[in-house]
């Protein structure tokens, strides 16, 4: 699962040219500087690399925090490998 | 009613990647059509194109904004950050929304459309990338502009295939003269070299497989060019307080639909669109002493072209230059008139007209002066831009030196 977090970090390092030390699981996207535009782009990325669907439910206008994204991600990539 | 000057010039095209190169490369007689590279050539009947050369979008611009845009809207950024910087005009707050950004485009972001749809029809993709929309929109070009720039007068584009940046610059143009707006970026923008758009000209069969040669027998067709020409318009009186740099004065804009046939040109609806032209500047035939003709090199423009010429400006078409510079830059056409716009500002500045390249002899029913080959030194007062387009719609500039 580390590894997985850390290729979505560098998916948002690289989308939202953040910093990859500075998103943390406690980091809001808006301290973060990542708007719905960005998220959006993220979220393409991420269901690229991980062959996902992310759906609104899971992940949108509702995410807050780093932390929420990556929970999402790997509860999807989990239930996916089951 | 306020006189209308142009303040600014930027452009990329197959000839160069600033105005400056592009106007020499048509003084100078250089082609910039070449066997095409963004496309297979073997899948192509007519490999030519106009592309541009040695461009780098990475050079221009940072990659969040690459992700945001189609090359269309890149040509149109670079185009048009050099045209502002050119007029050294800043939209402050004042300014900024009495200023207009209009474009014309053929037809938006296809670069995008056929990459993507290639990705979901052929390639089996099951999503597509969340900007795809943004980056095809028609109107995304002008929109990326206002945002670059920060003009927050009225923005969008014209549509109207191989007239629109002549519709958009006419648009522009009567929007600053009649006191609207102070200042207007206008030109238009195209960068449809595609694998889909190369097929769809050639099933038209209005495509030279080998060179453009605009008015003379042995010509085959146009060739695909790709491009943006972007100016700033201003009023006279805002230009010289402030000490710019004039190039010419926007003098007339006439226009005329034919409304006769989706794709034969009409020489009644052409003559109508110069007429008006010259009718809106208060000039008579006699004060040309250019035209740039839109001059494609398909067997219907040109000697319908010469035609129109011949009726709008009598006796005078005889004794006057009139060369078509897409035999060097391609037809680019929702960017044709705003590339021809430029290359016309070269011949006023510069007391040269450009030629028509790869010349051979005139064709049945050509039987004007069209420069052939050579540029030529002649004292430029005022010249005509023209641009016709598939489904009937004429657009024709009218341009005056400024002393």
């Amino acid at each position: 699962m580390a590894d997985t977090r850390n290729k979505i970090i560098q998916i948002i390092a690289t989308e939202c040219e953040i910093d990859a030390a500075q998103i943390v699981p406690e980091a809001s996207l808006d301290d973060l500087g990542i708007s719905s535009v960005d998220l959006v782009q993220v979220m393409f990325q991420i269901e690229e690399e991980f062959d996902v669907y992310l759906a609104d439910e899971e992940i949108g206008a509702d995410t807050e925090s780093v932390g929420q994204l990556l929970d999402a991600v790997e509860k999807l990539i989990a239930a996916k490998s089951t | 009613m306020h006189r209308v000057v142009i303040t600014g010039v930027g452009c990329v095209s197959s000839l160069g990647l600033t105005a400056a190169e592009h106007i020499q490369a048509t003084r100078e007689g250089v082609s910039g059509l070449a066997t095409v590279t963004s496309v297979d050539p073997d899948k192509l009947l007519a490999k030519m194109a106009g592309e541009l050369k040695n461009f780098d979008p990475a050079d221009y611009l940072d990659r969040k904004t690459l992700n945001m845009v189609d090359r269309v809207a890149v040509l149109a950024l670079v185009a048009g950050a050099e045209a502002i910087a050119d007029s050294g005009l800043t939209f402050d707050d004042e300014l900024s929304e009495l200023t207009a950004v209009i474009l014309g485009t053929g037809v938006g972001g296809m670069k995008t459309v056929d990459e993507n749809f290639h990705r979901l029809y052929a390639e089996g993709a099951t999503r597509l990338h969340p900007f795809v929309i943004p980056k095809l929109m028609a109107n995304a070009a002008a929109s990326q502009l206002t945002m670059a720039h920060g003009i927050k007068g009225p923005a969008y584009s014209i549509a109207s295939a191989c007239s629109s940046a002549n519709h958009a610059i006419g648009d522009a143009f009567g929007k600053v003269r009649s006191g609207q707006m102070r200042a207007a970026v206008t030109g238009g923008c195209e960068s449809c070299i595609t694998y889909g758009t190369m097929k769809g000209w050639e099933a038209l069969r209005v495509v030279a497989p080998d060179a453009c040669r605009p008015f003379s027998k042995d010509r085959k067709g146009m060739i695909l060019g790709e491009g943006a020409g972007i100016v700033v318009l201003e009023r006279l009186e805002d230009a010289q307080a402030r000490g710019a740099k004039i190039y010419a004065e926007l003098a007339g804009f006439g226009m005329s639909s034919d409304a006769g046939d989706l794709v034969q040109p009409s020489a009644d609806g052409a003559a109508r669109a110069i007429r008006g032209a010259l009718r809106d500047a208060g000039m008579n035939p006699e004060d040309i002493d250019y035209v740039n003709a839109h001059g494609t090199g398909t067997p219907a423009n040109d000697p319908t072209e010469t035609e129109a010429l011949k009726m709008a400006l009598g006796d005078h078409a005889r004794k006057i230059g009139i060369s078509s510079t897409k035999s060097m830059h391609g037809h680019a056409l929702g960017a044709a008139g705003a590339l021809e716009l430029i290359a016309t500002l070269g011949a006023l500045e510069g007391s040269i007209v450009p030629p028509t390249i790869t010349f051979t002899e005139a064709g049945d029913g050509c039987d004007l002066d069209y420069v052939p080959n050579v540029a030529r030194d002649v004292s430029v007062r005022a010249a005509l831009s023209n641009s016709f387009a598939f489904g009937g719609l004429n657009a024709v500039l009218a341009l005056r030196r400024f002393d």
